[in-house]
């Protein structure tokens, strides 16, 4: 959307110059794993906290390093479509956040995007400006001086402003059935992208409302130190040294992602379609000339000149038409939206490549190489790039150099923030959950509201978590799955609302009641401590996962 | 075709004879051969399509052209084909920039690939019948024309929708990146192109037949639409004999190289949508046999890619033949050697040589049509298809002295193409089973096919398409009466049914189609056969694992084709329900679930719903 990029572009000048500096430090690696002298764990390790706030349909995670210690707040993420289930309110999360932390946040991060992603900044930013903050880091996609990532944007602005007129164009078709589903699904779709207001402007002058995008500018040049300086983010490109921080002692920062290369950005993996950008412009150029046709308005979009063009009362078509096209035993051949569908295939083009800037890492505690990961929403395509990096991944141990690779961290991985709520596309199998071999300690966190995700449209149709995936999680950590909305996984037998019930429902056959139980046995014995409720606090607000 | 009313005139006044042909003009493969110097004079053709009285649209027997356009939210004039002016001048010139020829050649094209599908099956053609929204399973309303759209859509796409009976034409601005020979964002139209055209007609034209080809139970049951479609327009160029000889010309008869325009498939669409190059990068080409049998290879996995395997595998097999064919004019215009001279060949040899071109194309183009009508109903792969061709040839042709189907065995062994369940890749092993490999119906169930000779010979006298549909749904109705009589109270019921494929354990079978064909072989003789599609399907869990959760549809049943002649069921394609099927197609239907189409609309929703749809759309 042409207003969207060039508000951002502004907003993001103040920023540039410092930021490219910053990434360039990258290449230092730290010196301070070997000084660290943060208090252990009895085995010498130093613990780290995972908390995945229960906030519905969206990420968002507070990892602390150290707690109870010389605690390092990390915070990614803060965004929902909603919470059905827990019935949580995005301010209450942000306050307890606040709490945590003390007002102060060490490291924040917006992976990508999407509203369940960052919406949280826009909405509560002014109890976010009451915080502080010591960095911010993005994905390169958001540097608003790298060129790639500029074509990337306005790739993007394209793509969602034919998804928008698309939109426009089949609530306009009235008492079509499959048009009216087909507009609801793809407004569904475009909500990630431009939030509830976006889609509510649509048709205005103005362009969509910017949600999202003022969430992320947010995060972006809004944060202040605590001596109120403004932070510079650092925008991260995949590959290359590994990051290690000297206030975050003991840990290595991986980046995976996302890839530069357009090509695998896009990438819709072999059940996509291939490049369409040439009906975004025809889109633009169709809608435009639906609306009021004045002579000449993009004519050269136009098939035939004006000579040919008539309205369908024309008298050189009417009679025709009423004979065939109009005539009402053949209403059920006609062809009016069907040009239209061809848009769902842009709206899912522009999910996935949003999905794919996602800022992946993989946090790896130095002491005994155990490795955290949170991929965001990055989709197959990006994961398959983690393995074929452009800079290898390296990291410096005793003053040499090493070589690691991503399987090598895969296999290392003991905490999984399962990607995009669970939906099949977004966990690569054999390049991905395969290699996560640690099956005695692999705990998956799945950020989702199961309840949220079937009430979009179209309805009951949103796979997340995905069937055979969720099985697949449940198999590979030995039922330590947890998920936002429920706590552990488990038997949809019991359910204890019938709300809950008619959402579980898919995964009656997932597993037998023997598995089932069997894998309760593991979840105790996992160290994962919900928020209780009590009789003084009726809300369970969060779900912690422990590294000792 | 019936012909038109004919005016009452004064006894003695001249009556002009009915044309055999009507004329158009239009582009020989799409607008962009215009511009090249060296193609230019070939870049036009003159059909020639049946005569028929025509309306305006054109509408006519089998199809009617509807220009009404909703992305541009406009309509454009119906053309008539009557007007003096254009009957005088064979049809409108061609011309990018005006819609009225745009419908004149969709029209002469469909026209033209209905007219060469009639020709080589020996019957009229019907199109998949009218939907029942009230009744989705009711499949005998009769729907006589193909509706065409030539500028529905505003992408790089072109389809035929089984749910309107229609083919929608798509325009789209040539990419910026490859525009090939067009101007970067000019207008490109599907509809102009002849092989666009000509495949999605036969998308039609096959789904007219056998409906379950749209059904993908496994990798090859799309790509073999996909595939069948892109044979019957390669092999239309081959009717042109302007382009034939210039290219025979061209390349010194020698088809095979890469170079030959015969050879390609749709050049403006593939360059300027970044697809369907496919096909140019197959042929002539070394084949690997092990890439259609790998089915890790997401490559030859995609149907365009997985059918262009099977086309190159067809036209491999005509250069052989062809080859074949003119070995003998090549060493009488050499001196006995066969090898010519550098430089350019004789015209006459050239004449004679695509003369030989255009014959063995149209003997490959038919055996491939013949061949539907001995393909297995549901499940089709490949190697069935390979079967189908060689039975069908088998039936018509006894003395096979120029090896045709040696050329196709040869040539599908060379892919890897071969069905599952042979023991050697022979002509009498690829032959279907029937009562040369020991089975066969009682003679009980033989002697019912007596019952059908009356309506047999209806057919031939049938004045309608609408009364031969009518007559193929009685008749249907009239075998299942028979077949359900016969597996309850005949003796051989339980063996017959077996034989037939049906599991009777199931509470229903259906007759999906019958019909008859009369065919003339080369002796001169006439071959009438009766064509009976049974099937059956029970749903089934798409994963064993969650017995309660999706259910796919499991489909089976068998082409039984009797010879009416002798009264005897000369071969029984069987797809029955085993477990075997059962598990492959499952297989094949969790592999598809996994993009995110799928996590955010599910299942047959939008452009997915209807397979050819989503094939095609790019």
């Amino acid at each position: 959307m042409p207003t969207k990029s060039a508000t951002k572009k502004v907003a993001k000048k103040a920023v540039t110059k410092s930021a490219a500096k910053t990434t360039a430090k990258k290449a230092a690696p730290g010196k301070s794993a070997a000084k660290s002298t943060t208090k252990s764990s009895p085995g010498g390790h130093t613990p780290v906290r995972v908390r995945m706030y229960r906030q519905g349909l969206g990420d968002c995670f507070l990892v602390t390093f150290d707690p109870g210690g010389k605690e390092v707040h990390m915070l990614i993420d803060c965004g929902s479509l909603g919470a059905v289930t827990t019935g949580n309110k995005m301010s209450e999360i942000v306050d307890h956040i606040r709490e945590t932390t003390g007002g102060h946040i060490h490291l924040m991060i917006a992976t990508h995007e999407h509203q369940d992603h960052v919406s949280g900044f826009h909405t509560l930013k002014k109890e976010f400006q009451k915080m502080t903050v010591d960095h911010v880091w993005m994905a390169w996609t958001e540097n608003p001086e790298d060129d790639l990532a500029k074509s990337l944007e306005k790739y993007k602005g394209d793509l969602g402003q034919a998804v928008g007129l698309a939109v426009q164009r089949l609530e306009k078709t009235p008492g079509e059935a499959a048009a009216t589903a087909m507009g609801a699904a793809m407004s569904s779709l475009l909500e990630f992208a431009i939030g509830v207001d976006g889609l509510a402007n649509l048709g205005a002058k103005a362009g969509p409302a910017k949600t999202v995008d003022s969430g992320m500018t947010f995060v972006r040049t809004g944060q202040k130190t605590p001596k109120g300086e403004s932070v510079k983010a650092v925008y991260h490109s995949p590959g290359g040294p590994a990051l290690e921080p000297d206030w975050v002692p003991g840990f290595r920062f991986y980046v995976l992602g996302p890839p530069r290369d357009k090509e695998k950005l896009k990438d819709m993996g072999e059940h996509g379609s291939p490049d369409i950008y040439g009906i975004a412009d025809s889109l633009h150029a169709g809608a435009a000339d639906g609306d009021s046709a004045p002579a000449g308005m993009d004519e050269p979009n136009m098939p035939f000149d004006t000579r040919f063009r008539c309205k369908e009362t024309d008298p050189r078509v009417s009679a025709f038409l009423q004979g065939s096209y109009q005539n009402a035993d053949n209403a059920w051949r006609r062809v009016d939206t069907e040009w239209l569908y061809g848009a769902t295939d842009l709206a899912l083009q522009l999910d996935n490549l949003t999905n794919n800037t996602s800022l992946a890492l993989a946090i790896e505690r130095i002491s005994d190489g155990k490795v955290l990961l949170f991929p965001a929403d990055a989709q197959e395509g990006h994961w398959l790039s983690w393995h074929e990096p452009k800079e290898p991944f390296t990291y410096v141990q005793d003053g040499t150099t090493h070589t690691t690779t991503a399987e090598k961290l895969l296999n290392q991985t003991v905490f999984y923030k399962v990607g995009h709520h669970g939906s099949h596309n977004a966990t690569a199998s054999r390049k991905g959950l395969e290699m996560m071999t640690r099956q005695n300690d692999l705990v998956a966190f799945i950020p989702v509201d199961r309840q949220v995700a079937l009430t979009r449209s179209p309805k009951g149709q949103w796979k997340m978590p995905a069937n055979k995936l969720y099985r697949t999680l449940l198999e590979k950590t030995q039922g330590r799955v947890v998920r936002s909305d429920i706590g552990w996984a488990d038997d949809p037998a019991n359910a204890q609302t019938a709300e809950g019930k008619e959402a579980e429902a898919a995964f009656k056959d997932t597993a037998t009641p023997t598995e089932w139980a069997q894998w309760r046995k593991s979840q105790a014995a996992a160290p994962v401590t919900i928020d209780p409720i009590t009789p003084t606090k009726p809300k369970s607000l969060y779900i912690d996962y422990k590294l000792a | 075709m019936p012909s038109a009313p004919v005016p009452t005139v004064p006894i003695d006044s001249f009556v002009p004879p009915r044309p055999p042909f009507r004329e158009l003009r239009g582009y020989t493969v799409d607008p962009s051969l215009e511009t090249n110097l060296n193609l230019q004079m070939v870049s036009h053709v003159t059909f020639r399509v049946p005569w028929e009285s025509l309306e305006k649209g054109p509408k006519g027997e089998y199809v009617e052209v509807i220009d009404v356009d909703p992305p541009s939210n406009c309509c454009y004039e119906p053309v008539d084909l009557d007007h003096p002016r254009i009957l005088a001048q064979q049809g409108l010139p061609p011309s990018e920039g005006t819609p009225q020829f745009h419908q004149q050649m969709v029209y002469a094209v469909t026209s033209l690939t209905i007219h060469n599908f009639e020709h080589a099956l020996g019957r009229r053609t019907l199109w998949r019948h009218k939907p029942n929204p009230d009744r989705p399973v009711d499949d005998t309303q009769f729907c006589q024309r193909l509706r065409i759209y030539p500028h529905a859509l505003r992408e790089a796409n072109a389809y035929y929708t089984p749910g309107r009976v229609a083919l929608l034409f798509g325009y789209f601005n040539a990419s910026a990146d490859d525009p090939g020979n067009h101007m970067p964002g000019s207008m490109v139209f599907s509809c102009l192109s002849h092989d666009i055209v000509a495949h999605e007609t036969t998308h039609a034209l096959l789904d007219g037949m056998n409906r379950n080809f749209l059904n993908p139970s496994n990798p090859d049951v799309l790509a073999f639409h996909e595939a069948f479609a892109d044979i019957v327009a390669v092999f239309q160029h081959f009717t042109f004999p302007e382009i034939l000889y210039h290219q025979i010309m061209a390349t010194r008869g020698e088809l095979s190289t890469q170079e030959s325009l015969l050879s390609q498939l749709a050049g403006q669409f593939g360059r300027s949508s970044g697809r369907r190059g496919a096909l140019r990068e197959y042929i002539g080409q070394k084949p690997d046999p092990s890439a259609y049998q790998d089915s890790t290879n997401t490559e030859f996995l995609e149907p365009h890619n997985r059918g262009a395997l099977l086309v190159s595998a067809v036209f491999d097999a005509f250069l052989r033949i062809y080859n074949f064919r003119v070995a003998d004019l090549l060493r009488l215009a050499t001196g006995g050697s066969g090898l010519l001279k550098p430089g350019a060949i004789h015209p006459d040899l050239a004449q004679r040589l695509a003369d030989e071109a255009a014959k063995s194309a149209r003997h490959v183009l038919t055996m491939c049509v013949r061949a539907i009508d001995y393909c297995p109903p549901v499940d089709i792969t490949f190697g069935e298809f390979l079967r189908a061709v060689i039975t069908a040839d088998l039936d018509m042709v006894k003395n096979d002295h120029l090896n045709y189907r040696t050329a196709f065995i040869q040539s599908f062994r060379e892919r890897g193409i071969y069905p599952r369940d042979v023991r050697t890749l022979s002509v009498d092993s690829l032959r279907w089973y029937g009562p040369q490999t020991g089975e066969g119906a009682s003679p009980a169930l033989n002697d019912l096919l007596r019952m059908l000779r009356p309506a047999a010979s209806d057919t031939i006298y049938v004045k309608s398409r609408q009364d031969l549909f009518d007559l193929e749904v009685n008749m249907r109705r009239e075998i299942h009466r028979m077949l359900k009589d016969h597996f309850a109270n005949a003796p051989e019921g339980e063996k017959d049914a077996k034989y037939l494929g049906v599991d009777l354990s199931l509470s229903s079978f259906e007759v999906r189609t019958a019909r008859f064909a009369f065919r003339t072989n080369p002796d001169g003789g006439t071959v009438p056969q009766l064509v009976v599609g049974l099937f059956q399907h029970r749903e089934v869990p798409a994963d064993p694992d969650l017995p309660n959760g999706e259910q796919i549809r499991f489909e089976g049943g068998s082409t039984v084709i009797a010879d009416l002649h002798k009264d005897e069921i000369r071969y029984c394609v069987r797809k029955a329900l085993t477990s075997g099927r059962e598990d492959r197609q499952r297989s094949f239907a969790m592999s598809g679930t996994e993009g995110l189409r799928n996590t955010y609309f599910g299942q047959g929703f939008g452009a997915g719903a209807e397979a050819i749809a989503a094939v095609h759309r790019c």
